[in-house]
């Protein structure tokens, strides 16, 4: 639990630090409204959920919630013109949150376009409902922001050895310089991953040689400039690696990305077969201001102050941002660019001779 | 003009003798103290004694009357004495015979509440109903005097009497959340009340995120309270104006007391520093909460081999000083000084295994609260004409810092630390000079006039952050400029005595606000009526006016130290008010005073943030994340009460509607205000058993708060994996349960003090602050447990006794 909330109820609560609670019946009116989530991204198909809304009662922890609306008309507008009316299908859907190194697996039906968007075109949706009636969303798909260099310092360099294993871990300080465009109001992400999965006939993930750490927020100042005084203090989460350019805009700019460990295994005596070479992935991606506002309003929803002392009711809630005419739902895009490190030469050249060969 | 003050007098002597008609006296006493006889010839009847403190040291009396009238009842009390008595209305005004009191305490217009010099007065013992007198005799609506023994027998939470506490029993006035020093007065915000300390404007005025005031109750001499219509002097907030006068030292002799409770302590001394010229007086508040917290948490790092120690501690301080010198009967000053504080301080280590060797550690200092000095000098000019000068310097600051280390933060070349710095500075210093005066022409009329000029200086926020390691160093400042502004005030008020029976305070005030090249100005006219159609029943009616120039940024309903006050800049205009009200009043039942007052309040320019605000950097201007509308207020406020007597108390009830109406908010539609207490109900009773007992109760019920409840929720694009986010709704569209409590408080009074007991919520209704969205377990057999989405209240406050004593000497 959050500090703030600990020392808030303690407080409240007095001595004898009883508080409670009870039931509460609620008579309310709530309707339920179209619900619209998509995250565009150029050169991937366009995939569009449409869902409900529903109620805090309605909630089921053992059966999934199926929310899905899959009678409604979608129509994809792309530039102002209409491009064509998006047809419901079933699929299999992974995410790889921002936050997490963990993916999340679902079968959903959405409405998935034929069309292949680019940077630069305006895409709206329209959905109807009969049961739910009408929502609607734009966005504009920015351009993307290339990462010009990367400084790497490696430190902490270890060779580790196991039964199954020999591997090297090792601290990576980095600078990656980009330049903001001017004049606009950019926003944008950070995130750092191992490339080379691979997936086997069955659809499980395939065996991945090394791990990664989640990116320290703490080294760029950048990633915090949401988060004031008191949540410094008071709150337990780190922020996420997004930014916007509102202390750099249209300069250039060296992020400080810090990997506290990076585990790199290029030996297994038992099966040398399984190794891939893989590459450490830099990313920068720019965002639409849906997408920027959206992960603020989830990190302050759950870790900011309004957040915590609306939840005790001392505050005003703190709501999804949307950009979705019902208020719920999120349409945005993400532009990545691609900074690509590979991670053996990395070490060898720290070391300054090369690592055994692998089998490919 | 001689025949015309013969023939005032005569009235005057008419309506005093007309008084006093019926009132016939039994009383037989030796040589017994003048105060218990005169709290018999009070409960008698019915009239109030005044009388400097200083007049009746150890004077003891005897009297012997059957069925006397009660003027000839003190003429042979007083007859070997040099005492002399004027009886005025419901007043016995009691002298010296060879000092009369003259000016400052008038014998000809008994006027508590239009008497600007308080701050000049030895204190003034009123046995009885000064509220009686306010309210039936003053043109003002809404008024209200609270003396330092009123707060002190309100029961509150942990016994510590508080002034605003004592305020939320009256009728219009709402407490906010539970537990808090919160005052939301005719469906006003908390920023819109005036706190006035000796005449200076405080802006932070609570204490541990609200649970206290600021104001020492051992410190306070009185406080006048006005929510319906103001004195021409006051304005500059919106909706209520309270000004909380300290006392004085005792010219002749040392007094003092500590006072130990379970959550502070105080001590309070005074006396003379030179008999009969100069005075001083020191009252000292300080908690506990860090020197048991402290010691505690070190305990329990240690037995738990807790590899993630905590250090916390938390305390507030209220330092009130003042030193008093008459320099004549004309002519006298003071010096006044008022230090307010609150740290607190949390130390968190992350420790190796071998719990010696620290990998990071997160230190935080929190400080904030408000420091005053200010000088007086009161000089009668003239037998009518009198006048109090006031300099101040006020300041409230807060002041935030954060340090985190991570140590053992290797590179190629040495360990080093990685150090996250993080200060942030808001402050607001006012510098301040004042000049009232108060000029009786005649006796019909008293006026009072005066001006101030204040240079205030608004710095909002000051952000500076640093991120240092042996191989970096990045820093950044976010910084929101200092505002400097001045502010001119000038007032007019006359209390004019029409006839005996129709009496009318018109006035204005106006003032000016520069600030970054603007210039707001605002006349806020004044006018209020008071008839008495028949004796013991008074008729009001008044209009007010009220602008305001400065407004809080506060994010939730708790008082946090980042919560910041600032001025308004660009394109902001002044907030202003208008207020009607009238009230019909009685008096007829001796010691009971019964008032109906009605009110209607429109406010315009108010400012709240957008639903979106916290998605804007904190350090950008904050303009930018409010949204600027309008609400209004309407209710009755009803209220017997009884001062006098061995029982006190009083019983009110008060009907409220309010309402706001923001652009970016609820759709641009009207909502309700978040304390909407469609009713509320306040009883309140003093028992002063014997010499030794006194009982104080207090039950209060009221309509619950109102709060928005979201109900409605929906899946986040997978951005975070699978995130329910809620979706907006109606402004307050939940109404929080029937709010009701019971509070207790026993004193037993000792040879050298008093115990005090007291039991918060005696019946432990523990009452909903909140409703939350939780799961609540379904249990359908011992292998397999579900659970189902509800809505839950949450309750806080349980029964809470507490106890002090306090040590008189």
């Amino acid at each position: 639990m959050d500090i703030l909330k600990k020392v808030t109820i303690s407080v409240l609560a007095g001595f004898m630090l009883t508080g409670c609670y009870s039931k509460f019946d609620l008579d309310v009116e709530s309707e339920p409204v179209l619900c619209l989530n998509s995250i565009i991204i150029p050169g991937d198909s366009i995939r569009l959920q449409v869902t409900r809304t529903w109620e805090w009662r309605e909630n089921d922890l053992l059966n999934y919630q199926n929310v899905d609306v899959t009678d409604a008309e979608v129509s994809l507008y792309i530039n102002g013109q209409l491009m064509e009316k998006m047809t419901p299908r079933t699929y299999y859907m992974v995410t790889s949150p921002i936050n997490s190194s963990i993916n999340f697996y679902k079968t959903t039906t959405g409405f998935i376009a034929d069309y292949i968007p680019a940077s630069g075109d305006e895409i709206r949706f329209e959905a109807k409902s009969e049961k739910y009636g009408e929502a609607t969303a734009e966005i504009t798909i920015p351009y993307p922001v290339d990462i010009e260099n990367v400084s790497i310092d490696v430190s902490n360099l270890v060779k580790r050895s196991d039964v199954y294993f020999e591997s090297y871990d090792m601290t990576l300080n980095m600078l990656a310089r980009f330049s903001d465009p001017a004049p606009t109001t950019d926003y944008y992400r950070v995130s750092t991953y191992l490339d080379n999965k691979y997936w086997t006939d069955s659809g499980e993930e395939g065996f991945v040689d090394g791990w990664v750490s989640k990116l320290d927020v703490n080294h760029e100042p950048l990633f915090t400039e949401h988060i004031s005084v008191l949540e410094s203090i008071f709150s337990d989460e780190s922020s996420y690696t997004i930014f916007s350019d509102r202390q750099i805009s249209g300069k250039s700019y060296p992020l400080h990305i810090f990997i506290d460990n990076l585990r790199y295994n290029y030996y297994n005596p038992y099966d040398l077969s399984e190794f891939k070479d893989f590459d450490l992935v830099v990313e920068l991606s720019r965002l639409s201001e849906s997408y920027y506002k959206y992960v603020l309003s989830e990190w302050e929803a759950n870790y900011g102050m309004s957040g915590i002392l609306g939840s005790m009711g001392l505050s005003e809630p703190v709501y999804g941002a949307s950009n979705v005419s019902t208020g719920a739902g999120v349409v945005a895009a993400v532009v990545p660019y691609r900074y690509r490190i590979n991670v053996r030469q990395l070490i060898e050249e720290e070391l300054g001779k090369s690592l055994p060969a692998i089998l490919q | 003009m001689k025949g015309k003050r013969v023939g005032v007098a005569i009235a005057l002597a008419i309506m005093a003798i007309g008084t006093v008609y019926g009132q016939n006296i039994t009383i037989y006493a030796v040589s017994r103290p003048a105060e218990k006889i005169f709290a018999e010839i009070m409960r008698q009847s019915g009239k109030n004694f005044v009388y400097t403190s200083d007049l009746l040291k150890g004077l003891t009396l005897s009297v012997d009357a059957k069925d006397k009238p009660l003027k000839d009842v003190l003429n042979s009390m007083f007859s070997t004495t040099d005492i002399s008595f004027k009886i005025r209305g419901n007043n016995v005004m009691l002298f010296r015979k060879k000092k009369p009191a003259v000016g400052r305490l008038s014998i000809r217009r008994p006027k508590p509440s239009l008497i600007p010099d308080t701050a000049t007065l030895n204190e003034v013992i009123v046995h009885g109903s000064k509220n009686q007198s306010l309210t039936m005799e003053s043109p003002s609506v809404g008024a209200l005097t609270l003396s330092r023994e009123l707060i002190a027998s309100t029961p509150v939470i942990f016994g510590e009497s508080d002034v605003v506490k004592t305020l939320q029993y009256e009728p219009g006035i709402s407490a906010g959340v539970e537990g808090m020093a919160g005052m939301y007065v005719h469906g006003g915000n908390a920023d819109e009340n005036l706190y006035l300390l000796d005449k200076v404007p405080l802006y932070q005025v609570n204490h541990l995120g609200g649970l206290l005031s600021a104001f020492n109750t051992e410190a306070i001499r009185g406080v006048d309270f006005y929510k319906s219509t103001f004195p021409a002097r006051y304005d500059g907030r919106l909706s209520s104006y309270m000004e909380v006068n300290t006392k004085e030292g005792s010219m002749t002799e040392h007094h003092g007391s500590v006072r130990l409770g379970l959550t502070s302590s105080a001590f309070n001394v005074d006396g003379p520093i030179r008999k009969g010229h100069t005075s001083y007086v020191v009252a000292l508040r300080r908690s506990w909460y860090d020197l048991l917290s402290i010691p505690a948490l070190a305990i329990a790092n240690k037995v738990l081999n807790n590899r993630h120690p905590l250090s916390a501690g938390y305390a507030f301080t209220d330092l009130n000083a003042k030193v008093s010198h008459r320099f004549s009967k004309r002519s006298d000053a003071y010096l006044s000084f008022y230090y307010g504080n609150d740290y607190l301080k949390t130390d968190v280590k992350d420790c190796r295994y071998d719990l010696v060797d620290e990998l990071s550690r997160k230190k935080n200092n929190l400080n904030w609260g408000n420091i005053v000095a200010s000088a007086g000098w009161n000089y009668k000019i003239s037998p009518s004409l009198f006048s109090s000068t006031t300099g101040a310097f006020s300041r409230f600051s807060s002041k935030l810092t954060y340090l985190k280390e991570i140590k053992g933060y290797e590179t190629k070349e040495k360990n080093a630390t990685l150090r996250d710095y993080v200060v942030s500075d808001n402050y607001i210093n006012d510098w301040l000079i004042r000049s009232d005066f108060n000029w009786q022409p005649n006796e019909r009329h008293n006026i009072g006039f005066g001006g101030s000029f204040t240079f205030h200086r608004f710095l909002p926020s000051t952000t500076r952050r640093s991120v240092t390691s042996d191989e970096a160093n990045l820093s950044g400042v976010e910084d929101i400029d200092a505002y400097k502004a001045k502010e001119v005030n000038t007032y007019m008020n006359d209390d004019w005595e029409l006839s005996s029976n129709l009496r009318i305070s018109y006035g204005g005030h106006f003032s000016l606000f520069n600030i970054t090249g603007r210039t707001h100005n605002g006349f806020s006219p004044r006018v209020s009526v008071r008839w008495t159609p028949a004796y013991g029943w008074a008729v009001k009616c008044g209009y007010a006016h009220t602008v305001q120039y400065v407004h809080q940024l506060t994010e939730s309903l708790i008082s946090l130290p980042t919560d910041q006050w600032v001025p308004i800049v660009g394109e902001q205009k002044p907030q202003t008010a208008d207020h009607v009200s009238a009230g019909v009043y009685c008096a007829l039942f001796e010691g009971y005073t019964i008032s109906l007052e009605g009110y209607w309040k429109r406010m315009h320019n108010l400012l709240e943030y957008r639903d979106d605000y916290y998605l804007m950097p904190p350090g950008s201007f904050w303009g930018d994340k409010m949204d600027v509308g309008k609400g209004t207020a309407k209710g009755i406020d009803f209220k017997i009460t009884k001062e006098i007597g061995q029982v006190k108390g009083q019983i009110s009830y008060s009907l409220l509607w309010a309402d706001r109406q923001f652009p970016n908010r609820n759709g641009g539609k009207k909502y309700p205000a978040r304390f909407d207490n469609r009713h509320k109900i306040n009883i309140l009773a003093d028992w002063k058993i014997n010499d030794k007992w006194e009982v104080s109760g207090s039950w209060t019920g009221m309509t619950g708060n109102r709060f928005t409840l979201p109900t409605q929720l929906w899946y986040s694009p997978g951005i975070f994996g699978y995130e329910d986010m809620l979706l907006s709704t109606k402004v307050n569209n939940v109404r929080l349960p029937f709010y009701h409590r019971l509070d207790l408080d026993f004193k037993r009074n000792t040879r050298r003090g008093y115990w005090n007991f007291s039991i918060y919520n005696v019946y432990c209704n523990m009452n909903t602050i909140a409703v939350v969205r939780q799961y609540e377990i379904v249990r359908k057999d011992t292998e397999y447990v579900s659970s189902r989405p509800v809505y839950k209240k949450l309750k806080l406050l349980p029964i809470i006794p507490s106890v002090s004593y306090t040590w008189i000497f």
